[in-house]
């Protein structure tokens, strides 16, 4: 388990690393954090001929407030997301996502943006930047694009991001006042990818009825899943437990899970759906708290 | 915090927590496993592996290979034509399977070794393996073993009809009578899972031939002694020329106790090429084709009367055992040995079994912690779980009604295992008490965060001491037998020992030493233990088996008795005494009775090797102060139980373990801490097997988790805190009354594990496993079955 | 094509001529023959290859020795200091936290870097920062209780001394 030969670029910056790209053949990657494109190399699953790294730019890790959310450069490490206090103070749900993203000693190494392009659906990040609304920036020698979340994840481990393209930043949308947040996912180990997994966003009004929702799953399908039929279920709605299960039970219908050596597609179907009903409970609960 | 007691008798080092000897260079970073050590001139091998399970060899293609500018040699069948292992010896109804090093025109798993290329570093070998080309007839792969057992079946070795490789009956008591007036019987079919061992350290050879033609192998091997006498059998080298060094080693568990191709393909290609060669496994490897464990088929039966009395039991085990017989221990050691330990802690008398290893296309299974017994103690307990549910009476209270009692020793077992000794009662009063288990019991098992409590218990006996009579007694000639050790006291007083055992995390190193200072009297620190090289240690089989107390122990206290009665016949001398006035402690010998009349062992010992006008005249007595004995123990049994209490989330089937008791009695403990050490590990690799481990095989005999990324084992977030206690009956029948440990949990805490989560799920009706792994899956399973059954 | 590295171990300047998919363990292994770093699952799984990159506990076996360029690198090898074993590793010790010691390296780094961030851990903290190492043989409750009477030893600035 060696990685094969491939030859190497160090870029000084993004801009560099995606004139590196169009130079350097079809069979060139970007190494961000490596920490799963390594693991592949070492079972030799993946062979690129060239690699540019970002790893070490200047200013890699980065987390801009902005007005209405926050702006999150491509290389930025998960731990120093996890860390930041803006984040912590403004996104607690993306904080607690992050610290369910594998082990500490990977999330000192692994990226943001390695993260969501390598866009592995039972991944927390892929769901999280469809629960705040993200948009992608995403640059190349013939300029730039930006690009929503729900359109960015295309099937397994494939995003719209071109060969000769270059993630550079993310920004996360902030929720608005009066809003909650719940997260749940199984996994059969702490620190492993999750079985399945839902979080949700509930924001109410003074009345405490729902007036926004993001329901966002991952673990359950080729890409991360938002509800929106299981979000229109909550608008206008006060918080009972009949209508947690039924926003939850519109869920199941939109899954399509995969059975593995863990569990049965079934399983997933199921659970996404308990864990749903979890996950908006927490979000409702914390909403009225900040009511 | 558990309580040590020290053990009765106790002196200065037996039953102390000392700190082990082994730890500073771990520590540092400093110890040297095999990957660390490099020689001059090294160069690496890796090996082109089967991605087929079951296919014909058409053709293999080196020309792209070959020319690489790197490539140093390659190796396939052609070059070592023929080579393999068998193990023929064994009672029962064998048919000896060969484990060729390379695969010939078949191959038969994914993994087995095709080619081995050679060049300076494994990056440069793997790009070379990867010009290879392989072509492949496929053939129906062999999956499931009763399909293999059918008439007809596709074979996996043209010459074994039926896949069936090996097969036994046995038969006790009156079995018919036992099931006629049972109030009860339980019928199960249960599967537990295939696993692995899975060592930190994965499994890594050098091999160096010099050019006196002396061989040099260091090996991540449990049995240094048994590889270099194997090498010489199975390669026809001079033995007196081999030297096997087994270096610092990253864990074993039984896996390690196999010799495997890797370990006579290193030493054929460095005699061939006058080069030290170097293959340390990677962890891909090591999952394909370093040995699997567990996986075994039971259709267990179990006779019970109303009033929790077992009459008698019924089992037919089949091992799914892979594709060949991994040498020495072979498929066989699941089913066979597994059966040989149904009775347990309980006194009936009937029993009848059948035990079947049967061939399929897959990576062998073999010895793993707790090998066979595993398997057997789960079926049965799951069976006498079921029985307690359906009868309303407490597990714990039927293990009361049919345990051995502590009068009753030495007791003959259905199976005809002799158990020494024991306190079971003890033990198991202990273990409700550490738990709360009757208190947990009596409250509700639904939980105001809506999870599910459930309290398990379990209890068991475990044959330790693998020396020739307990080998037999499990089915076993031949291969186990006695060990030796050589104990020598320097000129300056200071002691080493050259010990048969070897540990690779038992601490071997530590307690060995703490039996030769206190046979001989000496202190600690002044005895050195010198193991896991052949050219400086004494045969012995290896550590594996919790048998290194015991038998390692054993030839310590007796070398070491040798020289402390000849040292006090030379004090004697010297000393114008009485040999049996004097005494020796911490090193200085008194005359009893007169404490100013005292010398040091190194005033003694130089004298003995230097003095002639003082020593005794070495006509009478010679002047070495060294021994070399052999013991190979008679049977002893330990026993203990554990307890687990759990949370299951009636949803998701998640399992949170909030709680595990543990109580032992190993007999006469060495040292406390490492038995607790022992104990708690094997906690840890026994909850793996219940909860999370299972390598899965699909139809077309691929491995779908060949990596730690999908093999799960347990990490700190999955168990809790572990509470230990001890129970000390010292065995009457051992040198120094101990008992062996290790293994203890895996014949155990699983079934605990089981028995809680039918105990969790007892709110939707009698619910009991019946495999392993007992993930969300089966779990969700369970709680399905119960909605189907209303 | 061969690269140049060059970064400090230990406190010491390394600069070396390698080919780009060398990785960080095997640098470390067999070009600077720190052995203490182990390799046991290849895929960044069992934490036996943890080492600190600028401070901070990292898997050397999914990292490139290009990665680690400019950087300071601290391995086992240099977490004592002048003979004395770290208090982490003297815990280690003294609670029996290590039974076959092929994950202990790893396992000593990540709970150096654990209680440099909170110095006083309650066991379920413990636990939790745990989850990326695995041990086979100790069942992990003296790693754990090693860790913990490690934080109450650990004078202030020693939880700083990896020289990272």
């Amino acid at each position: 388990m060696k990685p094969a030969a491939f030859d190497y670029h160090r870029a000084d910056n993004l801009q560099h690393a995606c004139e590196l790209l169009s130079s350097s053949g079809d069979d060139s990657k970007i190494l961000a954090g490596g920490q799963t494109l390594i693991a592949m190399m070492n079972f030799r699953l993946a062979r690129p001929k060239v690699l540019i790294d970002v790893s070490n730019i200047a200013d890699g890790n980065q987390v801009l407030d902005e007005d209405g959310g926050i702006r999150i450069r491509a290389t930025t490490v998960q731990r120093f997301v996890e860390n930041s206090e803006s984040v912590q103070q403004r996104f607690p749900l993306l904080c607690h996502a992050i610290e369910h993203v594998a082990h500490f000693q990977i999330r000192n190494k692994g990226t943001i943006g390695g993260n969501l392009v390598n866009a592995d659906p039972a991944s927390e990040l892929p769901a999280m930047s469809l629960a705040f609304d993200a948009e992608f920036d995403i640059i190349s020698v013939a300029g730039r694009r930006t690009v929503s979340a729900s359109e960015f994840f295309v099937t397994y481990y494939t995003t719209v991001v071109a060969p000769n393209e270059v993630l550079s930043s993310i920004r996360f949308a902030e929720p608005p006042k009066n809003s909650g947040w719940g997260f749940h996912e199984v996994a059969r180990r702490a620190g492993d990818y999750a079985l399945a997994g839902s979080s949700a966003i509930v924001t109410l009004d003074a009345a405490g009825k729902c007036t926004r929702a993001r329901i966002a799953l991952f673990g359950v399908a080729a890409t991360p899943v938002r509800a929106t039929a299981a979000e229109d279920v909550l608008i206008g709605e006060a918080y009972s437990e009949d209508l947690l299960k039924a926003s939850a039970r519109s869920v199941q219908s939109i899954l399509d899970p995969e059975s593995d050596v863990h569990v049965t597609a079934d399983y997933r179907r199921s659970v996404a759906e308990v864990l749903t009903v979890r996950a908006l409970n927490d979000a409702f609960r914390r909403a009225k708290a900040v009511q | 915090m558990s309580s040590v007691p020290r053990m009765k008798g106790a002196t200065k080092h037996i039953g102390i927590s000392r700190k082990r000897t082994e730890d500073p260079l771990i520590l540092m970073g400093k110890a040297k496993y095999v990957d660390d050590i490099s020689l001059p001139g090294q160069v690496e091998v890796a090996f082109l592996r089967s991605s087929h399970a079951h296919a014909d060899i058409t053709r293999v293609n080196l020309a792209k290979a070959k020319a690489h500018p790197d490539c140093i040699k390659i190796v396939t069948a052609a070059e070592m034509d023929g080579g393999s292992v068998t193990y023929s010896d064994h009672q029962g109804n064998l048919q000896p399977v060969a484990t060729p090093f390379f695969a010939g025109e078949k191959v038969r798993f994914v993994g087995e070794i095709i080619a081995a290329v050679v060049a300076p570093t494994r990056y440069i070998a793997e790009d070379i393996v990867d010009l290879i080309e392989v072509e492949y007839d496929p053939l129906p792969v062999i999956f499931d073993v009763e399909e293999a057992m059918k008439p007809g079946a596709e074979l996996v070795h043209e010459e074994i009809l039926g896949n069936v490789f090996f097969s036994n009956i046995f038969n006790k008591g009156d079995i018919n009578k036992a099931f006629r007036e049972a109030d009860l019987i339980v019928r199960e079919t249960i599967n537990t899972g295939r696993t692995s061992a899975a060592p930190m350290e994965t499994r890594g050879v050098i091999a160096h031939w010099e050019w006196d033609d002396t061989l040099t192998v260091w090996s991540s091997t449990q049995t240094p002694y048994p590889l270099r006498t194997n090498i010489a059998r199975f390669l026809h080298f001079p033995e007196q020329n081999i030297r096997v060094i087994a270096p610092q080693v990253g864990g074993g568990f039984g896996q390690k106790a196999h010799l495997f191709p890797e370990e006579f393909i290193l030493p054929w290609i460095s005699k061939d090429i006058r080069k030290p060669v170097k293959w340390i496994e990677d962890r891909r490897e090591h999952m394909l084709a370093a040995a699997q464990a567990k996986q075994q088929t039971l259709h267990i039966e179990l006779a019970i009367k109303k009033d929790g009395t077992i009459l008698g039991l019924k089992n037919k085990a089949i091992g799914d055992c892979g594709a060949y017989s991994m040498f020495p221990w072979g498929g066989i050691i699941e089913p066979a040995v597994g059966n040989t330990g149904l009775p347990g802690a309980f006194n009936f008398q009937n029993i009848q079994y059948e035990s079947f290893a049967v061939l399929t296309n897959k990576m062998c299974t073999s010895a793993y912690r707790g090998v066979g017994w595993s398997a057997a103690v789960f079926a049965r307990e799951m069976a006498v779980t079921k029985a307690a549910l359906l009868l309303k009476i407490d597990i714990a209270d039927i293990y009361y009604r049919n345990f051995i009692k502590k009068d009753e020793f030495p007791f003959l077992s259905a199976t005809n295992q002799t158990y020494d000794s024991g306190d079971y009662h003890q033990v198991l009063d202990k273990c409700l008490e550490m738990s709360d288990y009757r208190k947990l019991k009596a409250q509700p098992r639904l939980l105001k965060n809506g999870r599910l409590r459930g309290i398990g218990i379990s209890f068991f006996v475990e044959p330790t001491a693998w020396g020739s009579r307990v080998a037999e007694e499990s089915g076993y000639r031949g291969i186990t037998t006695h060990d030796s050790a050589t104990v020598e006291m320097d000129p300056t007083g200071t002691v080493t020992v050259k010990s048969g055992q070897f540990g690779h995390g038992q601490g071997t190193k530590t307690t060995m030493a703490q039996v030769a200072a206190e046979t001989l009297g000496v202190r600690f620190e002044d005895v050195r233990v010198l193991e896991g090289d052949t050219a400086t240690g004494s045969y012995g089989m290896g550590t594996f088996a919790s048998r290194s107390g015991v038998i390692g122990g054993g030839t310590v206290i007796r070398a070491a008795t040798d020289v402390r009665n000849k040292l006090l016949k030379i004090a004697a001398h010297v000393m114008e005494a009485n040999a049996a006035d004097l005494i020796i402690d911490e090193g200085v010998v008194y005359v009893k009775g007169s404490p100013d009349r005292h010398m040091t062992v190194r005033e003694l010992a130089h004298i003995t090797y230097f003095d002639r006008f003082r020593r005794p005249n070495t006509d009478e007595v010679e002047p070495i102060l060294s021994s070399k004995r052999h013991y190979d123990p008679p049977e002893t049994y330990a026993n203990g139980s554990h307890c687990v209490v759990i949370e299951l989330d009636p949803q998701t089937g998640k399992i949170d373990i909030t709680r595990i008791v543990a109580v032992e009695d190993c007999g006469v403990m060495i040292n406390p801490q490492i038995v607790e050490g022992q104990m708690r590990g094997g906690i840890g690799q026994g909850i793996g097997m219940a909860l999370l481990e299972s390598l899965e095989y699909d139809k077309n005999g691929q491995l779908n988790n060949a990596s730690f990324m999908d093999f799960l084992m347990p990490n700190a977030c999955t168990l809790p805190d572990i509470d230990c206690a001890h129970i000390v009956t010292p065995s009457p029948v051992t040198d120094g009354g101990f008992k062996g440990c290790g293994e203890a949990a895996m014949l155990s805490v699983h079934c605990a594990f089981g028995n809680a989560v039918a105990d969790a799920l007892s709110v939707y009706g009698v619910l009991v496993p019946t495999s392993t792994p007992i993930g969300p899956q089966q779990v969700m399973n369970l709680i399905g079955s119960a909605n189907e059954q209303r | 094509m061969s690269i140049t590295v060059s970064l400090q171990v230990n406190g010491r300047n390394v600069s070396e001529t390698l080919e780009p998919q060398t990785l960080l363990v095997d640098f470390l292994r067999n070009h600077l023959r720190l052995t203490g770093t182990h390799v046991g699952c290849d895929t960044s799984q069992c934490g036996a290859c943890v080492v600190h990159v600028d401070g901070l506990a990292v898997k050397s076996c999914t990292l490139l020795a290009a990665q680690a360029h400019g950087t300071q690198v601290t391995t086992i090898e240099g977490l004592e200091t002048e003979g004395r074993l770290h208090p982490v590793q003297e815990a280690f010790r003294s609670e029996h936290g290590l039974q076959c010691g092929f994950c202990t390296p790893g396992m000593i780094m990540s709970a150096v870097a654990l209680l440099r961030r909170n110095p006083t851990p309650t066991e379920a903290q413990v636990r939790e920062g745990l989850e990326g190492n695995i041990c086979r043989c100790t069942g992990y409750h003296n790693i754990v209780k090693a860790i913990l009477t490690a934080s109450t030893h650990m004078p202030a600035q020693s939880a700083q001394a990896s020289r990272s």
